[in-house]
């Protein structure tokens, strides 16, 4: 895998975790009384950036793996040559 | 007076690209077009400073701003140095086979980032008159937005200063503006949130159209 790919998947992992982050805080701050969000508009977000950050994550996996095999066909290649 | 300084700049600039361009034979857009884009750019910098002077003068982290635009516009738009960036963010490997010293660029792009990094850090600190150990908490989050909103692609190669400034003044004023109306900070938080997402979203899309 190239540096170009890595930086990408690196990329989408870190915005992938902060949607996580962002799940945790608003679920964090559900008590909170200043707030003026519904519980059920809360949990629908909550929900929502819980399954984009996992969903993220899967593509930054699925990113890796493809450019692993990529790596070891092109390594095969070469050695046939 | 600095507003207008800068709109005769921008004028003579603009008129000196179009004329030399003429004298060489490329191909430029009309007078009518450029005296429009000319005088639309002349107003918005009068108007920016004209509501800056009446509000305590220009401030410094502007200043530091601007100067590390026209720094970087340069590097990158007239100088090898800056078109090798977007060679090796394009297609490293193209770069190093066609005699880019790719070694080299890297390590300037990472030198540039260390050296914007310290530049950033003293600016939020002199703006704060002080420091603690969370400030800065989530800029990384807002700066990825903005490049991606401005067009610069995370596989590298692609984007310009100009859209690096358009993406960091929309999600400047998302933030801000959310503060001033006293938004409820979940929703900030969501709002920011979405953006992150469809900036991220909008590249993998974009990169996956590119391979099709």
């Amino acid at each position: 895998m190239n540096g170009k790919n890595n930086l990408r998947l690196s990329m989408i992992a870190v915005v992938a975790g902060y949607m996580l982050y962002t799940a945790y805080q608003l679920f964090d701050n559900r008590n909170d009384p200043d707030s003026g969000m519904s519980m059920g508009v809360l949990i629908l977000f909550v929900a929502f950036f819980s399954l984009a950050g996992i969903g993220l994550f899967a593509y930054a996996f699925y990113l890796w793996k493809k450019g692993k095999q990529e790596e070891k066909n092109n390594d095969e290649r070469e050695g046939m040559k | 007076m600095t507003g207008l300084v800068a709109a005769a700049l921008i004028y003579l600039l603009m008129t000196g690209s179009r004329s030399r361009k003429l004298a060489k034979g490329y191909e430029v857009e009309s007078y009518k077009a450029t005296m429009t884009k000319c005088a639309l750019m002349c107003f918005t910098v009068v108007l920016l400073m004209t509501s800056l002077a009446w509000d305590g003068g220009i401030p410094i982290p502007l200043l530091w701003v601007v100067g590390v635009l026209l720094v970087y516009g340069f590097i990158t738009s007239k100088t090898t140095v800056g078109r090798h960036f977007y060679v090796v963010g394009g297609n490293i490997e193209a770069a190093r086979l066609s005699g880019v010293n790719t070694r080299r660029i890297m390590f300037l792009a990472y030198l540039n980032m260390a050296v914007l990094t310290s530049l950033a850090t003293f600016t939020v600190v002199a703006r704060g008159q002080s420091t603690y150990s969370s400030v800065g908490k989530n800029f990384e989050m807002d700066a990825i937005s903005a490049c991606v909103v401005g067009g610069v692609s995370a596989s590298g190669g692609a984007g310009t200063v100009l859209g690096m400034v358009i993406g960091a003044t929309l999600i400047g004023i998302i933030n801000q503006g959310m503060s001033l109306i006293h938004l409820d900070m979940n929703y900030q938080r969501i709002v920011k949130g979405l953006v992150l997402l469809a900036a991220v979203v909008f590249d993998i899309l974009s990169k996956k159209r590119n391979k099709v």
